[in-house]
């Protein structure tokens, strides 16, 4: 069947063209902007002169750090959560008030996740400013991910085999989170520069997204290609986990389909 | 029970712990401020002095700036969103659909600091030459960032709201003569507006409380703005910003804690005004 | 003594297929104005789809074709050059299921007008009025024409959709098992309704209801697997069938 399309239709993929534009334009961008500063140097070696000169070592195995412990800490909640309201869920008021705390979670601001943070992590349980105190508040953050992917690929009789494809979507995305925030682990850890790697969950660490924001608005001193190079590596590893995510999705919605 | 369905049972009620501890913790730590401090004032004036004798806090200029930045926000997004969604739903054949909705997803998961950076580095200065301005850091620059990045759930949850519209209504307008357009515009749209507002406010809750793109291109001016185009410092931003440098347990520290306390509850109640919607339609 | 009655529409040898599948097997035949012709035949024998044909309703479908000639309302309406949004407001069309729009009384009725661009109040007010009395639905809304449709009872809803189609004049209103959704209460005030309709237009109404295709209709088609196996006066269909498997059909003997 050909479609023709009337000047009003027209107009509104027009709409649709100029939505995707911006941030496909932006992706582009910095990668092309990000290129003349990455080099090996820049990506294995450590900070020096507060950054200005050496490499970002450190904040990239920090940023891994924090995917790992916050995957580790999310999945067994927001697997089990995500299994329980697909399956065991009755249709009564708790499960109703459940549904809205998940919906209501997902709209907690990134920076009220660290002030919650701090408080319980970093202050009460006494983990100081540390990874296992950032992941943690990201497992948090990421919860209402993992629990919508999980449950909306569980389907009745065969739970475990189902929900895979959907704790793998929310894996994904749950470590694209955890690498791309800022705001929670600002108050739980995150730090500029250090002459380290981390040892353990209870070292401080630096993180690319938190570095990327110091860089850009702290230190006049940073030159601009060393900016775009941190945001290239960072959206790199971001949109790998997302694509790998949509991929993923895509392939199980297909094969259910048959 | 079998255990295996105690344990999920157990994570479910973690989900609703959760929600309800970061409210106790905010209630907690805000609660010395507000005991001594606690007054109408703090929310109309836009004073905030956090080291003078006595301190003043009063967080109404990072409000309205919450409140600037939100609006520019949807009011350029939501037109974008919903005749992108429209797209998606009724025009275009399923297989083009699924590349842009693969587009959105992915774009989606850009983090607010990348977009803060682009936002100082190409979206101020073209803000300030376009319109003559003093300084591209406004709320309306943050506004127009913030429009793109609300985009992804306008767009997806409008869609499946329009997609949710029995296919009979658009039967009944074809019957009546009607052209496509004609049975988008006049039957579809205003049948699936609910799922729309749903969208939309879910869209606010998250224009509400985006932090670091604010942080990075509102311009930061504590004042009370008179105009869009100022800089001004919205109520997410404002937490950012000193919570690293407020003493612990201080009164500026238990006024952020307040302040986080606010934004909470405002984005709690735009979002539970989304979820009233859409739990509620998955109810019957 | 006969009267001299137009044809609306006049079928010669139509086919129809999905893909691959013939469904409307070389029909041939014709609906006269003023009159009610019923379409009976178990179900999947193509009533629906001969039915959504006469205005063009199939034509989204993919792989959908039609073959022979189809005047009607005096052209072909499978030509190329046929304006199909015409056609469809001279040819009104009910569902099985009621489907009134999530709008107001008033503006369902007023929708197919207004997409004609009549805007005029004074205008809408009169075809609101007039199209909800032919409908026989007028005294038991007129002091809610600003409540929803949906706030009706099936039957009324039905109604509704019949006032909608009518809103705009049609010369043919096309019917596909318009009262299989409602009680009998709600049934005998449709088939009220179709007897006072056909004063003004032809209608065309499919059924498996046998009954009501013996209570109401002037003509009956009997389909069978796509197949028009006997199309005669109504009486004739039910007292005196020529064909064997009509027979069996009216007589109960086949699903
Ligand atoms: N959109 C379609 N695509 C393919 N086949 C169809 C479609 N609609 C109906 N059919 C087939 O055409 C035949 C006639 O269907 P229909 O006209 O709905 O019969 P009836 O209304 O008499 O029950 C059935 O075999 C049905 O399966
Ligand atoms: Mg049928």
């Amino acid at each position: 069947m050909r479609t023709k399309y009337s000047a009003r239709e027209i107009a509104c993929l027009l709409a649709l063209f100029l939505t995707v534009l911006p941030p496909l334009a932006a992706v582009l961008y910095i990668f092309v902007q990000a290129l003349p500063g990455i080099s090996f140097e820049f990506i294995f070696s450590m900070p020096v002169r507060r950054g200005i000169e050496g490499g970002i070592l450190p904040a990239i195995v920090g940023t891994l750090w924090l995917m790992f412990g916050t995957t580790l800490a999310v999945l067994p909640i927001g697997v089990g959560a995500g299994i329980y309201l697909a399956e065991f869920a009755p249709n009564n008021r708790l499960t109703r008030l459940l549904e809205m705390a998940l919906v209501n979670l997902a709209g907690v601001p990134s920076v009220v996740f660290g002030l919650f943070g701090y408080t319980i992590f970093v202050i009460m349980l006494g983990f100081g400013p540390s990874i296992l105190s950032a992941s943690l508040t990201l497992a948090a953050l990421t919860l209402p991910l993992v629990v919508t992917a999980t449950r909306w690929q569980t389907v009745s009789t065969i739970i475990m085999p189902c929900a895979r494809t959907g704790v793998v979507t929310g894996t994904l995305l749950a470590l694209a989170r955890a690498a791309g925030e800022t705001a929670p682990i600002l108050i739980t850890g995150a730090a500029f520069a250090l002459p380290n790697l981390p040892r353990s969950f209870m070292s401080r660490f630096m993180a690319l997204p938190y570095h990327l924001y110091i860089s850009v608005t702290q230190i006049p001193a940073m030159p601009p290609e060393r900016m775009w190079a941190t945001a290239g590596i960072l959206l790199f590893l971001v949109l790998t986990m997302q694509v790998g995510a949509t991929i993923w999705r895509e392939q199980e919605r297909r094969k259910k389909q048959w | 029970m079998p255990y295996q369905q105690r344990l999920v049972t157990l994570a479910g009620y973690a989900v609703l712990l959760i929600t309800a501890l970061i409210f106790v913790f905010l209630v907690q730590q805000s609660w010395p401020f507000v005991r001594e401090h606690g007054s109408l004032v703090f929310f109309t004036g836009d004073r905030w002095l956090p080291v003078s004798l006595p301190p003043v806090f009063q967080i109404g200029g990072f409000l309205v700036s919450s409140g600037i930045i939100t609006g520019v926000a949807i009011i350029i997004g939501v037109p974008f969103g919903v005749l992108a969604a429209i797209s998606l739903a009724e025009l275009l054949p399923p297989g083009v659909s699924v590349i842009f909705r693969s587009i959105f997803e992915v774009t989606a998961g850009i983090p607010s600091v990348v977009f803060g950076f682009l936002g100082l580095k190409i979206v101020a200065p073209a803000v300030a030459g376009l319109l003559n301005l003093p300084t591209g850091l406004t709320g309306f620059s943050a506004g127009l960032v913030l429009s793109i990045m609300i985009l992804p759930t306008l767009v997806s949850l409008s869609e499946e709201a329009l997609r949710a519209v029995p296919r009979e209504y658009a039967e009944a307008s074809y019957a009546l003569g009607a052209n496509r357009w004609q049975t988008i515009w006049r039957v579809i749209v205003p049948s699936a507006r609910g799922g729309i507002g749903a969208a939309v406010f879910l869209a606010m809750g998250r224009a509400i409380g985006e932090t670091m793109t604010v942080l990075m291109i509102a311009g930061g001016r504590l004042a009370m703005p008179t105009s869009i185009f100022d800089p001004m410092r919205p109520i997410t931003a404002l937490i950012a910003s000193e919570v690293n440098n407020a003493a612990r347990n201080s009164m500026q520290y238990h006024a952020l804690f307040t302040a986080g306390l606010i934004l909470f509850i405002i984005t709690f109640a735009v979002n539970a005004i989304a979820a009233s919607v859409i739990v509620g339609k998955k109810a019957r | 003594m006969v009267a001299v009655q137009d044809t609306k529409i006049m079928l010669r040898d139509v086919s129809i297929y999905y893909s691959a599948l013939h469904v409307i097997k070389s029909v041939s035949m014709s609906f006269l104005d003023k009159e009610i012709t019923a379409i009976i035949g178990p179900s999947g024998s193509g009533k629906s789809t001969l039915l959504r044909s006469l205005n063009r309703m199939n034509d989204h479908i993919a792989g959908m074709r039609v073959e022979g000639e189809a005047n009607i309302l005096g052209s072909n309406v499978y030509a190329p050059t046929v304006d199909v949004v015409a056609l469809r407001r001279r040819v009104g069309m009910v569902f099985q299921k009621p489907n009134p729009f999530p709008k107001s009384i008033y503006d369902n009725v007023a929708y197919g007008p207004r997409l004609q661009g009549q805007k005029s109040k004074v205008e809408l007010d009169g075809i609101v009025e007039r199209s909800l009395t032919q409908a026989a639905l007028w005294h038991e809304v007129k002091d809610r024409l600003h409540a929803s449709g949906l706030a009706l009872s099936g039957g009324q809803q039905q109604r509704l959709c019949i006032a909608r189609a009518l809103a705009v004049d049609p010369e043919v209103l096309l019917m596909d098992e318009p009262a299989s959704a409602l009680d009998p209460a709600a049934t005998a005030k449709i088939e009220d309704l179709m007897l006072k309709l056909k004063e003004h237009l032809a209608v065309v109404v499919v059924t498996h209801n046998m009954q009501q295709a013996a209570r109401v209709s002037d003509y009956t088609a009997f389909l069978l697997g796509g197949e028009l196996v006997e199309f005669d006066i109504t009486r004739k269909i039910f007292t005196a069938p020529t064909d064997k498997r009509t027979d069996d059909y009216i007589s109960g003997r086949m699903g």
